[in-house]
């Protein structure tokens, strides 16, 4: 395959050998984001309907030409990212997920122990497939020309990942001990509401965890980065969420106070089919606004806050990330998003990916202390299995690029 | 050297660019500046699918790429080298083919909640004990 002519040419090769001097000078690279939401819609639809005409099988060559326009429209620094994946490797990694997550619904059909065992199985293969994911997906993006790496080991996703899994085990562990499963024990309902909490307290410090694992192992010709944050600030991040989820569901139950009030007043004044018939309808849209707000508004929050927090606090020997994506025009956007979607009846999605996409990539900001032009690979990424991004798409684990 | 499409040219090991300009030698893609002389058999070049906005990045055997920004002058110098859109790129480009995806998709949704729903629903009883 490899051509004798690329391999020969001398001048290019001077620059591997030469050790990277980090100078004073700063080199400020701004990512803008030309996707279209027109051009990205007929993508869209070409690719679902190829993906249901053929069951599935073209699902990989869907994914890659969808992330092929993400990537090459995401310009930093004027240039590219490429994304090189093949999507024949690719099915192969999606059919045996597939044969797993099989045989893990079909182990639970039989009895909770077969479940049980199931689950440890899956459970035992995540961190191994997390991190076979991660190597592949940055392995196949490229920048410049250069691949990028992720140097994250399988033992570190064990440790990432192993405790994020203990709540569930506990949970399906005390099922195998239930004697009979349509009338549980009060016991079993405190393990498992006892394991929720524990899972919700914790929350925070793992995903601290999973991320830090993710952010310490990039890594881009000579730099690798680090992710320069504990967990503390993460808790702020996930208290910050819990409380403005609070404050916006206090806000919505203002109004059905609201329209009790006016109903009242219609009855005071004689009308009182009116009233009801108000009072009927306000109560499913304040049904509708209470459901609606309590994951509309908290979730651009958290979107921002991780964000920011992650990007800004990630940083290599010479190069340094700065993300300010804002709340508010995200939460407008947000909005505007799911209310054409839901009037579009969801052909409004690929506009609202385009939308979404163009507002946090421009948000961040990359800083290098070293001239982009003068990196060069110290060795070129080997290991590409497919099974890993596989895997990591279908429990949507994805890294947020 | 003038002649030719310019492009830029990248190895795979360094991320320095280096302006190039791209001409059809035959059956081989001929990629030349001052101090380089390179020369591709075009079969081995993974053209880029045409999309309206992006730059358009040929892979070149050895992890090399070619990068234009231009992307006119870059779709002609590739049908010249041969390059034709494939059916899906076709079908993406053009309103037509996708508002006629877009009512299959709709039938085959339509008669999947018809048809597939109920004997998948036949199938998954058959299975539980």
């Amino acid at each position: 395959m490899s051509e004798p002519g690329i391999l020969a040419s001398a001048p290019l090769q001077l620059e591997a050998s030469r050790p990277v001097p980090v100078g004073p000078r700063r080199f400020r690279l701004d990512i803008q984001f030309t996707g279209s939401g027109s051009e990205y819609f007929r993508i869209w639809i070409v690719n679902l309907l190829l993906t249901l005409v053929t069951l599935g099988v073209y699902y990989p060559w869907a994914k890659v030409r969808r992330l092929h326009y993400f990537y090459g429209n995401t310009l930093v620094g004027r240039h590219p990212l490429g994304f090189h994946a093949n999507p024949r490797r690719m099915l192969r990694g999606y059919a045996l997920v597939g044969l797993l997550l099989a045989l893990y619904s079909a182990a639970g059909r039989v009895s909770p122990t077969a479940g049980l065992i199931a689950f440890v199985l899956v459970a035992s293969l995540w961190p191994a497939l997390l991190q076979a994911s991660m190597r592949f997906r940055l392995a196949n993006t490229s920048w410049r020309g250069l691949r990028f790496r992720f140097h994250g080991t399988m033992s570190g996703a064990y440790r990432a990942l192993l405790p994020l899994l203990v709540p569930g085990a506990l949970i399906g562990g005390a099922l195998v001990g239930v004697p009979e499963r349509d009338h549980p024990p009060p016991w079993y309902g405190l393990l498992t509401l006892a394991a929720l909490g524990l899972l919700g307290l914790l929350l925070p410090w793992l995903w601290w965890g999973l991320k830090k694992y993710e952010h310490d192992h990039y890594a881009y010709g000579p730099e690798q980065t680090r992710l320069r944050s504990g967990p503390r600030s993460f808790y702020a991040v996930f208290a910050k969420t819990a409380g403005v989820g609070l404050v916006t569901l206090v806000a919505v139950l203002v109004v059905p106070l609201a329209m009790q009030f006016f109903g009242a007043t219609g009855l005071r004044f004689g009308d009182a089919q009116r009233a009801q018939v108000l009072a009927a309808v306000l109560s499913v849209a304040v049904f509708a606004l209470t459901a609606v707000s309590v994951q509309l508004v908290p979730q651009p929050y958290f979107t921002s806050g991780m964000q920011n927090l992650l990007w800004s606090r990630t940083a290599g020997r010479a190069v340094r990330f700065k993300s300010t994506l804002a709340f508010w025009p995200l939460l407008r956007l947000t909005l505007k998003n799911w209310f054409l979607i839901a009037l579009t009846l969801g052909l409004y999605w690929p506009f609202a990916a385009m939308a979404t996409t163009r507002m946090r990539v421009e948000a961040v900001r990359v800083v290098m202390w070293v001239d982009p032009h003068i990196l060069a690979d110290i060795a070129r990424a080997a290991e590409r299995d497919a099974a890993g991004d596989a895997a990591g798409d279908m429990f949507g684990l994805d890294i947020g690029f | 050297v003038t002649e030719g499409i310019g492009a830029d040219y990248f190895d795979g090991r360094s991320a320095r660019a280096w302006p190039v300009r791209l001409r059809r030698d035959g059956e081989r893609l001929r990629i030349r500046s001052d101090g380089l002389d390179l020369s591709v058999p075009l079969r081995d070049v993974v053209w880029p699918e045409r999309t309206r906005h992006d730059v358009r990045v040929a892979e070149l055997p050895a992890g090399a790429s070619l990068h234009s920004a231009d992307a006119s002058a870059w779709d002609a110098f590739a049908r010249q080298c041969g390059q034709r859109d494939t059916l899906v790129v076709r079908a993406q480009r053009s309103w037509r083919w996708v508002l006629a995806s877009l009512a299959a998709l709709a039938v085959l949704l339509a008669a999947i909640y018809q048809w597939g729903v109920p004997i998948a629903a036949q199938a998954a009883l058959a299975f539980v004990p």
